[in-house]
């Protein structure tokens, strides 16, 4: 038996994999880098990834107005499961590192969220994935930015960090009569899948803008602008849409960076009291069901040793069987003890 | 400042562990092996288990990202938890009342760890996409109607009340 139980937990550790990366991700989160060095299983043990990583910004970076960085990473060479997971921070010290410190305002991730740690699946024929995030620039100075990438390998036994170098954006106060958008407005970052979207534009020192989309990478097409609103196409397909402004005024013309907008499947939904009643009563009925459960017949019970109490020199109460001298020893012991009522 | 996430896991952890020593009491119990205090372990470790599901549960809704129940994964751990909550409880009170420990008693232990582990399980899917029990249909949530939810919490009202009248008479009746 104990060679037999040997046998299959030596099956068992033998077939799970030996990895020191997470090859399903740790979810888009915000995070410093190597998420403080809990991302794989140990930062130290990581190896340094042959990517090449780049980061690209905005020529002209105004403080207070939306700009986009983009990550670029080429041969990554990733785990099966094809996951890169990337860093936006604002310094290599894997502390107070991520953009927020340093005063930027993430607006939009690669996946639509908020966060500066965003998995993507890298395209087995290119190996090529660009992460793109939208930011509201911090005051004006030189501000760092840099990328990082996370992913395991084919073989499943190294997990790699790789990084950018640092680069130092010059974040430039705006002339004063700069046409712009106006620091309320957020771009939309996410639409369900069948859904038109609207977008009101609102901006400052404007005269008049046009706007124009395109899907990832492609050719741009003009959007009809009416009363400061233009509607985007349905999207039929989960993937990600690009638009930006060109906005006209009495300073220099200005064209906005092209904001990412991602479609996806309308996500799961329950109606939440229903199923935490369900919850509620499952608990209530499966605690009734075993506590109504019969008592079992003698020679069904479990006891492998005996629990009679020791019997009294004076021997066992008058009146009482031995049955109950079993059952109800103890107490009598008990109550005897604590000069209580027997 | 410490995350939900990392609440989840110790409170997680702690369940799961507590649990998984009850089943092996249990286990122990049934195939009648094991020290003479493994009905004590079976039943002490589960209430362990008991009250660090509560902290599992709350931690776990605040460490999930998105808004609220928004996957069906987060379902059914919700439903599988309370369920293996309510059978431990019960085995609880019964054996406190003083239950002889039989092969269902016993049994029902082990169903309860069953369920903790499947519902770690489908933890750890939701949280890395990686999981032994890929067989299992995790994406399935059966879902009552608010109606049969009352019906069958009412039913089970009555159960627990019908088994506290006996047990008080059993008590009266028994004790000379």
């Amino acid at each position: 038996m104990r060679f037999k139980l040997a046998i299959l937990l030596s099956i068992l550790l033998l077939a799970s994999t030996l990895s020191s990366a997470n090859p399903g991700g740790e979810g888009d989160e915000i995070r410093s880098m190597e998420c403080g060095g809990s991302c794989h299983g140990d930062a130290g043990q990581n190896g340094i990834s042959s990517a090449s990583i780049e980061l690209e910004t905005s020529t002209d970076v105004w403080a207070g107005l939306l700009t986009t960085v983009t990550i670029h990473v080429n041969g990554s060479d990733p785990s099966s499961s094809r996951l890169v997971g990337a860093f936006l921070l604002s310094n290599d010290q894997g502390a107070k590192d991520t953009p927020a410190h340093d005063g930027w305002q993430i607006i939009a991730d690669p996946n639509g969220g908020v966060s500066n740690y965003v998995e993507l699946e890298s395209p087995r024929a290119t190996d090529e994935l660009s992460f793109t995030w939208t930011l509201r620039a911090p005051a004006a100075g030189q501000h760092p930015l840099m990328g990082a990438v996370h992913h395991g390998s084919e073989s499943g036994g190294v997990a790699y960090i790789g990084k950018s170098s640092l680069n130092q954006i010059s974040v430039m106060e705006p002339p004063e009569n700069l046409p712009r958008l106006s620091a309320e407005f957020s771009p939309p970052a996410k639409r369900d899948l069948g859904e038109e979207l609207t977008i009101t534009l609102q901006t400052e020192n404007v005269d008049s803008f046009s706007v124009e989309y395109r899907l990832e990478g492609g050719t741009p097409i003009d959007l009809a602008v009416t009363d400061g609103k233009f509607t985007l196409p349905i999207a039929v397909n989960a993937g990600v849409i690009e638009w930006r402004a060109l906005l006209e005024g009495e300073g220099p013309d200005q064209t906005t960076p092209w904001f990412r907008i991602v479609s996806q499947e309308p996500g799961w939904q329950v109606e939440e009291p229903t199923l935490m009643l369900q919850g509620f009563a499952l608990l209530i009925l499966c605690a009734g069901l075993v506590l109504m459960q019969r008592p079992a017949s003698p020679e069904d019970e479990l006891k492998q040793y005996d629990q009679t109490p020791l019997i009294p020199t004076e021997g066992i109460p008058v009146g009482w069987t031995m049955e109950q001298w079993q059952h109800f020893g103890q107490q009598y012991l008990d109550d005897l003890a604590g000069g209580g009522p027997i | 400042m410490i995350s939900a996430g990392t609440i989840h896991v110790i409170s997680t952890e702690l369940t799961v562990g507590m649990f998984a020593l009850a089943g092996i009491s249990f286990l122990l119990c049934v195939i009648g092996k094991g020290p003479e205090v493994r009905e004590s372990v079976a039943h002490w470790a589960l209430l362990g288990g008991l009250l660090a599901t509560p902290l599992a549960i709350i931690s776990g809704f605040n460490a999930a990202p998105g808004d609220g129940l928004d996957s069906p994964l987060l379902a059914n751990k919700l439903l599988l938890s309370m369920t293996a909550t309510g059978l431990s409880l019960g085995l609880i009170i019964k054996w406190k009342r003083g239950a002889e420990l039989d092969r269902v008693h016993a049994g029902i232990g082990m169903i309860a760890t069953g369920l903790i582990m499947t519902t770690a399980s489908i933890g750890g899917e939701f949280a890395r996409g990686e999981t032994l029990l890929f067989f299992l249909p995790k994406d399935l949530v059966f879902l009552f109607p608010k109606w049969a939810s009352v019906i069958i919490l009412i039913l089970g009202l009555i159960l627990i009340i019908k088994s506290t009248i006996e047990h008080r008479i059993r008590s009266r009746t028994s004790v000379p």
